[in-house]
């Protein structure tokens, strides 16, 4: 007897297949509860190819990150200028600010997404809408440009997410 | 004798002729000698000829033998009752369907379940400034680069 023309699979082999895959990885991802308080860390970079100011009370990144960031972009060092952890309640606001010229306001939208708003010198420039699992797995979204006064430089704003 | 006669006396034995000719064949026989000596010949050449021939079968040609198998398989499928499904099978029919209708429910309701969008969606506030993003997916990273004019 050939296995399709049992019964079970008569007529119901993609059904059998989807309950199948479901039975496997369903219970792998369980359900992001809607109360669930999202806790995020922001941090304000700044790229060059200078060395650190003697003056400068910026912090040498975390090797990882560093190591992130020079893969993907040319500047040879990356100093940390300042950071925020917030937690965020469903539905809550805040705003980050990250230095005198680069504020933040972070929205926990719905129990997806979060709303980063991106302020420099008082002015709403960019609103990012982003994946909270895509936070929660690791992943980094980063928000970036070149310096307006050397052009050479470049600003990063990394937002991450912290359990 | 002549030969048209003999010809009638055989059509006579075989049945072969209306009433009023069978009725002169056999006034013929009644009168004639050697006519009642060639219908016995005729009589036991048909009788030998019945009784012992040789059955001489025509050899089968290998088509021809497959095809009688093939047709009385097909013979035996078309007669024998479908086998019932066992208690166990039958349940199965129903479990399946209803489990594979619950896992989309599942999917469809629980976010968790969805694969979620790598790629962030953006507004752009200032016209003066551009901007775009890509994404590294060695690096896990999603860029959104703002460049000033």
């Amino acid at each position: 007897m050939r296995l399709r023309n049992l019964p079970v699979f008569r007529g119901h082999a993609l059904a059998g297949l989807v309950f199948l895959v479901a039975l496997l990885f369903g219970p792998a991802t369980p359900a992001r509860a809607s109360d669930q308080e999202l806790k995020l860390r922001a941090q304000l970079i700044w790229g060059t190819d200078e060395a650190k100011p003697k003056d400068a009370a910026y912090k040498d990144l975390e090797p990882d990150l560093r190591q992130k960031l020079g893969r993907i972009f040319k500047w040879k060092n990356y100093w940390q200028i300042s950071e925020q952890r917030c937690g965020f309640k469903p539905g809550e606001t805040k705003k980050l600010k990250m230095s005198a010229k680069c504020d933040l306001e972070v929205r926990h939208l719905d129990e997806a997404t979060i709303e980063i708003k991106l302020f420099g010198e008082g002015k709403l420039t960019r609103t990012v809408r982003q994946s909270i699992r895509v936070l929660e797995r690791g992943e980094l979204t980063v928000l970036a440009g070149d310096d307006k006064d050397k052009h050479d430089d470049a600003w990063f704003v990394v937002i991450t997410s912290t359990k | 004798m002549t030969h048209k006669a003999e010809l009638n006396l055989q059509a006579w034995l075989d049945g072969e002729l209306s009433a009023r000719a069978a009725a002169e064949v056999e006034r013929l026989v009644a009168a004639d000698p050697a006519a009642r000596d060639l219908v016995a010949e005729l009589r036991w050449t048909r009788q030998v000829l019945r009784a012992g021939e040789v059955d001489r079968p025509v050899p089968e040609s290998r088509e021809f033998y497959w095809s009688k198998i093939e047709r009385a398989i097909r013979a035996a499928e078309a007669t024998a009752p479908a086998p019932r499904p066992s208690a166990w099978w039958r349940w199965m029919r129903w479990v399946v369907p209803i489990g594979a209708a619950a896992a989309l429910a599942m999917f469809f309701t629980l976010p968790s379940l969805r694969v979620a969008p790598s790629v962030a969606e953006i507004e752009n506030h200032l016209e003066d400034m551009g901007s775009f993003s890509f994404r590294s997916e060695s690096e896990g990273m999603t860029v959104i680069w703002i460049a000033s004019n």
